[in-house]
């Protein structure tokens, strides 16, 4: 009778301790762990947005400034139209070779100096006359140009905030 | 008074239902915390929530007490991000990288401009050649020729080198004096080294 009731003592207690460390102490323990996890990547999550804000908007800044310079390869296009050069365009960007007077000449060097978006890959030009030999002749010197290669600066609008 | 057993003979029994009231007993305090738990959970992961607000953003998709889940979609995440980052790093400095080159060929032409308008009335340029390299140089080569008798500065030369080398840099210059009937002449030659552009 007095083993029975120890043993069911026993019985009770026990169930009792294995319940307090399975219901209440193992999930509290799993529970910090989580929490402690959730926190650090949250946090770490946290300065990657902020880095990635700060990216875009720099981004965004040269793809407006870009945005704001757009016209300079139109009107390049129009410069060399206009002097009798037949630029071979493909997207934005242009080649073209042949001669030009010392004002064309002359124009276009002012336009490649007002360009805050135009890459000149390649551009080769030589006066047709030798120099200085010929200064005090009245004659108009003119400019061969061979291969002048221009780019306009484009931006990936999928990563532009505009 | 005499104090009489009536189940002296009884077999003591312990009762299925006895067994069962007594564990559920033991267990109420446990579940009673594992409510609390689960209170505490969701109290703390609002308390992540608002204090990492892009992160709250993000962990609206998962139920508030879902630690697993919510860590799993967060590093997730923060990869996906992290991967953004590096492509618009890189599509940041091309832009750059083209931004200045364009600014160094804007700047070369405006100060060849410059000083040839401010010496317009003392000298005369004569471009003889220009060449343009991407990814190597900017050249141009002139004459530069005095328009007074017995005058051996050359302005425009000074001038644009100065200007090129203080915006530019990376300046390289020959320049070989002639004679030139009764003036004197510079033939020069102004290099800019873009190979790092």
């Amino acid at each position: 009778m007095a083993f029975n009731r120890i043993f069911g003592i026993l019985i009770a207690i026990g169930i009792f301790i294995a319940s307090i460390i399975f219901f209440a102490i193992l999930p509290t323990l799993e529970f910090r762990k989580q929490k402690e996890a959730l926190t650090l990547i949250a946090q770490v999550y946290e300065q990657t947005w902020r880095q990635h804000e700060n990216e875009s908007n720099q981004y965004t800044q040269y793809a407006r400034l870009i945005d704001s310079q757009s016209n300079e390869f139109d009107q390049l296009v129009a410069v060399l139209r206009n002097y009798n050069l037949k630029p071979t365009l493909s997207g934005k960007s242009l080649t073209v070779s042949g001669k030009v007077s010392a004002q064309a000449f002359s124009e276009l060097l002012s336009a490649f100096g007002n360009a805050y978006t135009l890459e000149i890959n390649r551009f080769n030009a030589s006066n047709s006359e030798k120099m200085p030999i010929q200064i005090s002749e009245s004659k108009m010197t003119t400019f061969d140009i061979r291969n002048l290669e221009v780019k306009s600066i484009q931006y990936n609008e999928k990563l532009s905030k505009r | 008074m005499i104090n009489i057993n009536l189940y002296k003979n009884k077999k003591p029994k312990l009762k299925i239902t006895t067994i069962l009231f007594l564990v559920a007993i033991l267990l109420l305090p446990v579940l009673g915390y594992r409510i609390t738990l689960t209170t505490l959970k969701n109290n703390e992961m609002q308390k992540i929530r608002l204090a990492n607000p892009q992160s709250g953003v993000v962990l609206r998709e998962t139920p508030i007490s879902d630690y697993d889940d919510s860590i799993r979609l967060l590093t997730l995440k923060d990869e996906e991000t992290k991967t953004q980052i590096s492509i618009l790093q890189n599509e940041r400095r091309n832009l750059e990288r083209a931004l200045v080159y364009a600014m160094i060929t804007r700047k070369f032409f405006k100060a060849v401009d410059a000083s040839y308008h401010k010496h317009s009335q003392e000298e005369r340029v004569f471009v003889e050649s220009i060449q343009i390299e991407r990814k190597s140089k900017i050249e141009i080569d002139f004459f530069d020729i005095q328009l007074k008798a017995g005058n051996t500065q050359f302005l425009f030369f000074q001038d644009v080198l100065s200007s090129i080398d203080r915006i530019i840099g990376n300046t390289r210059n020959q320049s070989q004096q002639i004679g030139f009937v009764e003036l004197s002449a510079l033939k020069a030659k102004i290099t800019v080294d873009t190979s790092k552009f």
